[in-house]
Order: structure tokens, then C-alpha cells, then sequence
């Protein structure tokens, strides 16, 4: 059997409180204006809800998504991904997250386009999916166990793929992930809506469909464009040798490491941690998503002998500097214990961090310090199961610093807690920051990647960023839509001639000043190229680049009516800057201007709203 | 979508024997069956299947062949980046990675060339080009 045109185009609507199931189907035109994963996920849910400010996340009404891709299973580079879609218990907006686990193929391949489970189940339960339906199946025994345990106990078989939540997740903590494989639907807390309906795992049954193709030397052209510049860019060069752990020293030299919960940016005890010492010290070995062919995951051997997945930059950032902790050893500890309860390792980190300079400043009692590692291994555990001063913790920090003070060093965006990139040392990811639509999360624009590891744009400036930021933008959803690794970026944008053979200053003087034309010399059809290889359905790449742009203004749209306000759309006090004492503190971001050039260029008023014209521009009024 | 069996069956128990997946049950010299959530589609059963019993989804018949000649993978080393994708997905378990001197990394090796069932499950997994299928040779 074949997936004809890369969609199968059958969407499954589970309901765990009747326990029945049903499908639904898009026109083609949805699909190639949404793309895939992330767009089809928002447009799913949107379309599911008159009113999306009455959605109790945690509440049987929410609708918990998983969408697969058009070129899930076609082998194309780094393709193996899926979608999550929510509405976040920590954020109280729309969440989306990707994840590179077995899950997708075999969710993919056993014929179902999404799965979109609604409800809430009397007892723990487990979804099996296959090509006939759905089976649900009793998870009591299953209850309280670890990510990898339950993943064990399941009998996966090699054609099957699971997502599975932890304890964390049983127990709601609003930052729990959900699992498949070794890797993580990490932000926002899925894995708490998945807890609340007390669904535990679900399993697809895969290859009983094949995706091919349609236009089958298309394909391969694109393929083989796309390999030749993942092995030739020198960016991911260094992510397959030692991880996104290469960031570690950039962010010690270009100053954007999170130091004690961001009261500085660097330090030189940061050297402990880098990429290349975690290469040294634990005999690395890959350890990646299925279909990858950058490589950037590891694992590695630790001195107590057990093979451990290496931890990513985030992590390591938020356990390292973050808490005041340098060594590496007992961060890949720790990223093993989140990972086995479940609990998304930024934000757990983050408030970590605010408890600890809390605690210091004398508004809140706990025994965390900065620089003393010793208790933070039992409060992972208190926080996944909510028990003594977990219970507090649990909640984020975004409402303990609203019930204990100390707002304006809770360093989070619209209640998501901020990764290991400090704005200070990037303005333009201070404005990625402040304006993505899930929060502070590093991955909107990643603008820290042109600023302070490429040196294209000049970090302290607030020129171009908004162009820039709204560009990578809808790059990126686009990315996430179609779907492949946001990495692939990197090679995407920078290999193609005019910008590998372009001079560095000259490059740095077009992005900086004249960023239209930087925009109108760039080539992304390689992205276009596979979805319409796959799909056989016109994708021209400007059609790419408004697809993009239609996704992030409808998720933005959707948030407007979940509450968010322009009074969101900015950084803690911390990072911003502060013309009273300019002289006695690094500079801070210089956040409003960006922000409002930002909205312009997005067709959002003063107020961040999306204007009429705007959303009939996009079909989405 | 999986294999199955038709009637022809002799209940010889070869298919029963080399399936990787134990995806075949059946007493001897009665009609074998495939579980179809199991199978992985290899068409090993039909390889070795002394009356032609087995036949694929679209109802082709799967040709007997003598075991020296299905082929097995090849692993071109200089291509190949020990990203170890092709290992993890192995269903017949017969891929390893070595430790080897002369590379100074660890590689993938076919350590159990008899029990490879030729389902190409790494050739589709590897993304770097670097395993091809060929003869055993000895």
C-alpha cells in the first residue's frame, strides 16, 4: 500500500471519555497552505474551537495533537519528525513542539496523517493505532513508570513507535515532556495535558503504508542538493562533532551564557563544560533522530561506567553556569533523571535558577544555592512528584515570582521559562524572545545564530532586526511544518553560491543595511523543492515563505484570543535596558523600537493585534 | 502491508525457522501463518519456501533462491560516518559496531552474515550512501 502525494490525509479525532474515534480530512488546498505538522496542527485546533480562551488546558476539553508530515518516511535528510499541539498548562497559549522520535515513521506508516486526542479517560489507558483504528488498552500497571521503563514494558516491536509520559507528566507539573525514544516533545508541558487525560503512552503500528514520491527525479535532485550541503557547512560540521554542545565556549567568548541565573554572561570556569570537553571525557558515539544526517545527538560514556545520552546546549546551560555548577558529570546525571521523569530540562533549570537567587535575596525559603549541586538530584524528584518543596516549584516561574516577588529577575517570556541564550550578548534574540508565539523560547528566530556566532549582524544594535526576526520566522515554521530538523536551516540559507561565495563583510554590510535585498538574493527552494517532489502539488518558494508566515500570524491570532496583549511581548526587567543606570550594569536590550518595527512589518497593529487587511491577505479571517 | 501464505503451504517449517521477527506460526505439516503486525515484509520466508507458498501484498509469488546467493549488505567505510542508524534498525540483530584500530572508531559490521535476511532495512536507513547489497563472499 501507498501514501499517494506524501499526505494520507486522514487526521484521527480519538474521544478517551467515550472511547470512540473518528477521522476527518483537509481539501488540497488546505494542505499546501498549511504544509504539514505544526501548520496543519494549529489549523486542526483552531478549526476544532469557537472559543479558545474557555479551553481548561489541563480540562477533558483540550485537544492534545500529534501531525505527522508530508515527507515523513520518504528518507529524506532529517525527515523524521512529528508535530505536538496544545494549548500549554504553563503558558496558558498555544504550544507547539517537534521531536525527531520513533513515533512519527510509525505513526506515518501506519496510515494516519494526526492523531488529535480529546477527553479524558476514568482510568489509565493506552492508544495502540493501526491501520484498522484505534485500540484502547488498559495502563494501570503502567502508571508511575519512567520514560524508558514504560517504553520497555510496552513490547515495542521494530516496526512500532510510542509517545509515553513519565511521573512528572502523571503528576501535571506544567513543564512535563512527553518521550518517544530518547527524544523529547520538550517545551510547554505536553506531557502534563497528556497526564490529565490519563493517557499514559501511545503506540503506533507502522509500515503498513509506504510514502513515495511523486515526482520521483525531483526528488532525488533535492535530496542529494540537500546532503551535499549539510557535509560541506562548516556550522553543522562542528554540531556533528560535538553537539549542540559547540555553543558552550561561543557563548563563554560572545558572552550569552546564562551565569547564575543570568546575573552575568560569562565565565571562565565555563571552559569545564564545553562541547569539546564532553567529547574528550566520555568517548561520544551518535546517538541521533531516525533518518538524520547531521547528527548532532551523542551519547557517551560517564565515569560511573552507564552509556548516557550527552546533553544538549540548553541543558547544559541551564544545569551548568545557570545554577552556578561546573561540572559535567552530574549534569548528564541530572539530564538523565529529567529525561527518565519526564520534565522539560529549560524550564525546570529556570526555576531552579529563580528559587535559588530568591532564596538569596531573602523572598523565598529553600536550601538551593548557587554553586552547591549537592540537593538538586531530590528536588528533580520532589518537583516530578509534587511533594515538599517541589510542590512549589512545580509551578514555574512565572507564578512564583507573582506569588513571592522577584518578577523582575523570573526570567521567562509569556510564562515559558528562557533557554540558555542570554539577549544581552544577541538584541535580535532578545526581540526572538520577546514576540515568538510559545514564549521564551530560543527557536523563534534564533537570531543569537546571525549575531553572535556568524558575526553577520552586529549583536548590540537594533538595526534590520526586526526584518531579520520576521524572515527567519516564517523560515522556520515552514521548517516545522514540512517537516524537517531546524538545523537544516543553517545549510539551507548559507550554501547555496551567492551566499557561500560572498566575502563576510560584504555579507555582514547587505544583512545589516539592506536586508530586502539580502532576502531577495537568498535561495530556500530546496525546501519547496521537497514538499512539491513529494507531494506533487505546485510549492513555488515564495509559496513556502507565505505558507510560513500564514502559520505564525494564526498562531499569533490565536493567542490574541487566549489573552495575550503587546504588554506580553517583552523580556524580564533584567535584560532590558535601563537609561536611569545605563553606566553601572552591562547594557540592556533595547526592546520597544524592535518590537513595534516588528508588529509593522507583521501587519499587527499598536497593540500586536493582526489586522483585518492582514489576515484576508493570508486567507485566515 | 504484510506477506501470507497460501494453501500450497507443506508445513515444512523453514519460513518458521528464518523469520527474524517470529512473525510465522504453524505445526509441522500443517499450514503456516503470518502475523501481519509483525512481519517486516523481507520475503526471507518465500526464499527458502520448498512448494512457492508465499506471496507478497499484491499477490506475486516470492521465488525461491539458494541462500549463497541473497545478498547482504556492504558497507563502504570511507563513506560511512558510524552514525550507527544502520545498527539500531537491524531486525535480524546481525549488525555490530567494532571497535577498529586501523579507523580509529568504532564501525559497523556485519558480524552474522548467515542470518541476514537481506530485507534492506539499512540500506533505506543509511543516509550517507554508504551500504550497499551484494553476494556474500567468503
Amino acid at each position: 500500500m501507498i501514501i499517494e502525494k506524501g499526505f494520507s490525509n486522514h487526521y484521527l479525532y480519538i474521544d478517551l471519555t467515550s472511547r470512540t474515534w473518528s477521522v476527518k480530512r483537509l481539501t488540497e488546498k488546505e494542505l499546501t497552505d498549511y504544509i504539514g505538522g505544526k501548520g496543519v496542527g494549529l489549523k486542526l485546533f483552531n478549526d476544532h474551537f469557537s472559543d479558545l480562551a474557555a479551553i481548561d488546558p489541563l480540562g477533558p476539553e483540550n485537544l492534545l495533537g500529534f501531525i505527522m508530515s508530508p515527507i515523513l518516511a520518504t528518507g529524506a535528510p532529517c525527515s523524521a519528525r512529528f508535530d505536538g499541539v496544545t494549548k500549554s498548562p504553563l503558558t496558558g497559549i498555544m504550544v507547539t513542539a517537534s521531536c525527531g522520535g520513533p513515533f512519527g515513521y510509525a505513526c506515518k506508516t501506519s496510515g494516519w496523517d494526526g492523531v488529535l486526542i480529546e477527553g479524558r479517560s476514568e482510568e489509565p489507558v493506552t492508544l495502540s493505532i493501526h491501520y484498522e483504528g484505534v485500540d484502547f488498552l488498559d495502563a494501570k500497571d503502567l502508571w508511575g513508570l519512567t520514560t524508558s521503563k514504560v517504553q520497555e514494558e510496552l513490547g515495542l516491536g521494530v516496526k512500532d513507535g510510542a509517545v509515553v509520559i513519565g511521573p512528572a507528566g502523571e503528576n501535571l507539573v506544567p513543564y512535563a515532556n512527553i518521550c518517544s525514544g530518547h527524544r523529547f516533545l520538550g517545551r510547554g508541558g505536553m506531557g502534563a495535558v497528556m497526564g490529565s487525560k490519563n493517557l499514559k503512552a501511545v503506540v503506533a503500528r507502522g509500515r503498513a503504508y509506504r510514502v513515495i514520491p511523486v515526482k520521483q527525479r525531483k526528488f532525488k535532485s533535492v535530496v542529494r542538493r540537500s546532503k551535499r550541503y549539510i557535509e560541506r557547512n562548516d556550522f553543522l560540521k562542528k554540531y556533528r562533532a560535538y553537539g549542540t554542545n559547540a555553543n558552550v565556549r561561543l557563548s563563554m567568548t560572545e558572552k550569552f551564557a546564562p551565569v547564575e541565573n543570568f546575573q552575568r554572561q560569562t565565565d571562565k570556569q565555563i571552559e569545564h563544560i564545553t562541547g569539546e570537553r564532553h567529547k574528550e571525557r566520555y568517548r561520544q558515539r551518535f546517538s541521533t533522530c531516525k533518518h538524520c544526517s547531521i547528527l548532532c545527538g551523542h551519547k557517551g560514556y560517564y565515569p560511573d561506567g552507564k552509556l548516557r545520552q550527552i546533553p544538549e546546549y540548553e541543558t547544559t546551560g541551564m544545569f551548568g553556569p545557570n545554577i552556578g555548577n561546573y561540572n559535567p558529570d552530574i549534569i548528564g546525571q541530572w539530564n538523565d533523571q529529567l529525561n527518565e521523569l519526564g520534565l522539560d530540562t529549560i524550564s525546570t533549570g529556570g526555576t531552579l535558577a529563580w528559587a535559588m537567587e530568591a532564596t538569596k535575596e531573602g523572598i523565598f525559603t529553600s536550601d538551593l544555592r548557587f554553586g552547591h549541586p549537592e540537593n538538586i538530584t531530590e528536588t528533580i524528584d520532589a518537583i516530578a512528584t509534587r511533594s515538599g518543596i517541589g510542590e512549589e516549584l512545580s509551578k514555574g516561574s512565572r507564578v512564583l515570582s507573582k506569588t513571592y516577588g522577584g518578577e523582575e529577575f523570573a526570567c521567562h517570556v509569556k510564562g515559558l521559562e528562557m533557554a540558555a541564550y542570554d539577549p544581552r550578548g544577541s538584541w535580535g534574540q532578545g526581540l526572538s524572545y520577546a514576540v515568538n508565539n510559545r514564549g521564551g523560547c530560543h527557536l523563534g528566530s534564533y537570531l543569537v545564530g546571525p549575531e553572535a556566532m556568524f558575526h553577520f549582524l552586529k549583536p548590540h544594535t537594533t538595526k534590520s532586526k526586526a526584518q531579520w526576526a520576521c524572515f527567519f520566522e516564517n523560515i522556520f515554521t515552514g521548517i516545522n511544518s514540512l517537516q524537517t530538523c531546524q538545523f537544516i536551516a543553517f545549510s539551507v540559507l548559507l550554501e547555496p553560491p551567492i551566499p557561500r561565495l560572498t566575502p563576510l563583510p560584504i555579507l555582514g554590510f547587505v544583512m545589516s543595511h539592506l536586508p530586502k535585498l539580502a532576502i531577495g538574493l537568498l535561495d530556500w527552494s530546496l525546501l519547496s523543492g521537497l514538499f512539491e517532489a513529494v507531494t506533487g502539488l505546485k510549492m513555488s518558494q515564495k509559496d513556502f515563505y507565505v505558507a510560513g508566515e500564514r502559520i505564525q500570524v494564526l498562531e499569533r491570532w490565536m493567542n490574541i484570543r487566549m489573552g495575550i496583549t503587546s504588554a506580553d511581548d517583552t523580556l524580564p526587567k533584567r535584560f532590558l535596558r535601563d537609561t536611569e543606570h545605563e553606566e553601572e550594569k552591562t547594557p540592556g536590550v533595547d526592546l520597544q523600537p524592535m518590537v513595534q518595527e516588528y508588529y509593522e512589518l507583521r501587519g499587527y497593529d499598536e497593540e500586536g493585534i493582526p489586522k483585518a487587511s492582514t489576515l484576508e491577505r493570508l486567507g485566515l479571517s | 502491508m504484510a506477506f501470507s501464505i497460501y494453501d500450497s503451504c507443506i508445513g515444512c517449517g523453514a519460513c518458521k525457522k528464518v523469520c527474524p521477527v517470529g512473525a510465522i506460526t504453524g505445526k509441522a505439516k500443517g499450514i503456516h501463518l503470518i502475523d501481519e503486525r509483525l512481519c517486516i515484509e523481507c520475503g526471507a520466508c518465500g526464499r527458502v519456501c520448498p512448494s512457492s507458498a508465499v506471496h507478497d501484498f499484491g499477490g506475486n509469488i516470492i521465488k525461491r533462491i539458494p541462500r549463497s546467493e541473497w545478498l547482504v549488505p556492504h558497507i563502504d567505510i570511507s563513506s560511512c560516518v558510524s552514525c550507527e542508524n544502520c545498527v539500531l534498525v537491524c531486525p535480524a540483530k546481525v549488525l555490530v559496531m567494532v571497535d577498529d584500530e586501523y579507523h580509529g572508531r568504532l564501525i559497523p559490521a556485519l558480524a552474522l552474515p548467515k542470518s541476514c535476511v537481506s530485507c534492506r532495512w539499512c540500506v533505506e536507513n543509511c543516509q550517507f550512501d554508504a551500504i550497499t547489497m551484494h553476494k556474500l563472499v567468503l
